[in-house]
């Protein structure tokens, strides 16, 4: 190898457009504060082609892949496809990778970056038994917890930042001068995400009605044409049809990413397009509706508004079916037209603006968020300053622990005030915070035993095998207290995947990384135990000095 | 045989050989990248 090859690293991200730019958006923070690393992106085609004129920027080589590389014709064969991807890895081999992450946590990705050859591996990968292998605690923690619960603080961004390694979490904001219009993205990936046609046309005349001076653009693909159509064309808004300019179906990404940047404000769902203007820092106000995660989803950047409806089944799961899909009544339209006034006419949105210009009505049902950033990267504010629900307040603590955690940063945040109930139901989470860390003391007993056999001259294999089986018997108990305590979930899974990920080449070695693990759990657990005692005192301390 | 009659019968062998614990080559892999892809691009499949 040349001493002056360049550090080459390979990041795999399979998934949707929306993906991908939050992936170049980590990238382009590690590049800038690496300038002589080699980038190359390995993506879909369908996703990632459009995106070229961002992506250059970034990443020296650019890998697409499409289905039709591997079986191009119908007649093709199993011998010829399986022919093809060994070209295409081979190919990627060429360029020698000093690191390859997956960011994409797709089962295709984890079988491509298992046959790509690299020193040094993060993300999801298979191993020889099939078994997913995660060597990195980020990614570890992307798994267990981004997947499947709604208790992860961080933005996908920082997370992808996290796992590549760039050290700067807050978006640099560069003042730019823009023109007199709105644009609108009225659709998104689901059904669930998005307004129907009729909300959005109410939207549209309020806003057009109230801010005389914009124009209003209409952005989208060709497949959102039909309802970009129903809007436009409403009877409602025909008065207005000469500042309406629908543009769905007729630009390319680029083009859209251009008219979104010289914008005064975008409205839309959570989609592409919010991270397009996530890019170029337009301001933005948000919809998030149905299974979007606002925590993990909102663009990255600082002028954003997330309105986020507050009722127990927000956010939902994918697989799940609602055919009523109440949370889409919990954003009125008349709420978002206020905003979009606020926008336009720089006014000031605290918690007077609230009070006085906004109906509590409005607000009942509905959260309204804006980023800020510290040193672990996007926070999101509620600035209506409502109460919290119990699951906020688990968030602010997931935020203190996993920052701890992963990188030793102590976060500090306000004592919440709760309702009685919400106090109520999180003092019920110390006795689910004191099985875990009883069980994990437990676990550290085990683990101990069976490295203090196994160093013996003579292990006993069946004490052993009796200690490896009771802490299986402890995942058994953690999986249980979790589903009666489904708030501390994510600390369950997380230190279940890194056990199962252990390093070490011999019993003892493993064993000695699953002790680390049931310590590290048992000392979160221990955190989590404390913040709820302190937010339960400082309540009924509160309490007396009323009574006073 | 059509492809995706041979990817069906290759992904049941390769089933019958990971249940009996033999460690999987880089060529499953090939096929096992294939057919996720495949799965993956179906139609109406949403993260």
């Amino acid at each position: 190898m040349s001493k002056d090859k360049r550090t080459a690293i390979g990041i795999i991200q399979l998934t949707r457009i929306g993906d991908v730019i939050q992936t170049y958006q980590a990238a382009k923070q590690l590049k800038s504060e690496n300038p002589d690393i080699e980038l190359t992106l390995i993506a879909r085609k369908e996703f990632a082609a459009g995106l070229g004129f961002l992506l250059g920027e970034v990443f020296s080589h650019i890998i697409f892949i499409e289905i039709q590389d591997f079986i191009s014709s119908p007649a093709a064969t199993l011998s010829e496809a399986k022919s093809a991807i060994r070209d295409l890895v081979s190919d990627i081999n060429k360029l020698d990778l000093d690191v390859l992450v997956n960011l994409s946590f797709s089962k295709s990705s984890e079988y491509l970056a298992s046959m790509i050859t690299a020193k040094h591996k993060l993300g999801l990968t298979r191993n020889s038994q099939n078994q997913i292998s995660i060597e990195d605690s980020w990614s570890q923690y992307v798994f267990s917890t981004v997947m499947n619960s709604e208790s992860n603080p961080f933005n996908l961004v920082d997370l992808f930042k996290n796992i590549l390694g760039a050290k700067k979490f807050s978006p640099v904001y560069s003042e730019k001068s823009r023109n007199d219009y709105i644009v609108i993205h009225p659709f998104a990936s689901s059904k669930k995400k998005h307004w129907g046609a009729n909300k959005w046309i109410d939207l549209c005349y309020k806003i057009l009605k109230e801010n005389p001076q914009q124009q209003l653009y209409i952005v989208g693909s060709k497949a959102d044409q039909f309802n970009a159509n129903t809007i436009a064309e409403s009877p409602a808004l025909r008065d207005f049809s000469e500042r309406i300019d629908n543009v769905v179906g007729k630009t390319s990404i680029e083009e859209t990413y251009n008219l979104v940047s010289d914008a005064k404000l975008l409205v839309c769902h959570d989609s592409m397009v919010s991270h397009l203007a996530a890019v170029s820092q337009t301001p933005t106000i948000v919809l998030s509706l149905g299974t979007v995660r606002p925590s993990e989803t909102t663009p990255y950047h600082e002028n954003v508004l997330n309105l986020a409806p507050k009722r127990k089944c927000f956010p939902c799961k994918v697989q799940e079916k609602c055919e009523l899909l109440p949370c889409h009544k919990d954003i009125s339209h008349q709420l978002v037209s206020r905003l979009v006034r606020a926008i336009i006419d720089q006014e000031k949105l605290d918690a007077k603006f609230f009070k006085e210009e906004v109906s509590p009505f409005y607000l009942q049902n509905v959260g309204i968020f804006a980023p800020h950033f510290t040193e672990m990267g996007m926070d999101l504010i509620d600035i209506t300053q409502s109460s919290q629900t119990v699951q906020d307040v688990f968030k602010t603590f997931y935020k203190i622990v996993w920052s701890f955690y992963f990188k030793e940063h102590e976060l500090n945040y306000a004592i919440p005030e709760l309702s009685k109930e919400s106090l109520a139901t999180l003092s019920e989470y110390s006795k689910g915070c004191s099985y875990i860390y009883e069980l994990y003391g437990f676990g550290m007993k085990y683990s101990n035993a069976v490295i203090d056999e196994a160093k013996k001259a003579q292990p006993s294999i069946k004490l052993i095998q009796e200690n490896i089986s009771k802490m299986g018997e402890i995942d058994q108990l953690c999986t249980v207290t979790k589903k009666t305590f489904p708030l501390l979930t994510p600390i369950v899974d997380f230190f279940f995947v890194n056990k199962a990920n252990a390093r070490g080449k011999n019993i003892v070695e493993i064993t000695q990384s699953n002790l680390i693990s049931f310590y590290d759990g048992q000392n979160m657990i221990k955190v989590i135990y404390d913040l709820i005692d302190s937010i339960t005192k400082d309540a009924l301390s509160r309490e007396q000095i009323k009574e006073v | 045989m059509s492809i995706q009659e041979e990817i069906h019968k290759a992904m049941n062998d390769l089933q019958k050989k990971n249940s009996n614990d033999l460690n999987i080559s880089k060529e499953d892999m090939t096929l096992l990248f294939l057919t996720s892809l495949l799965e993956e691009e179906a139609p109406n499949v949403k993260r």
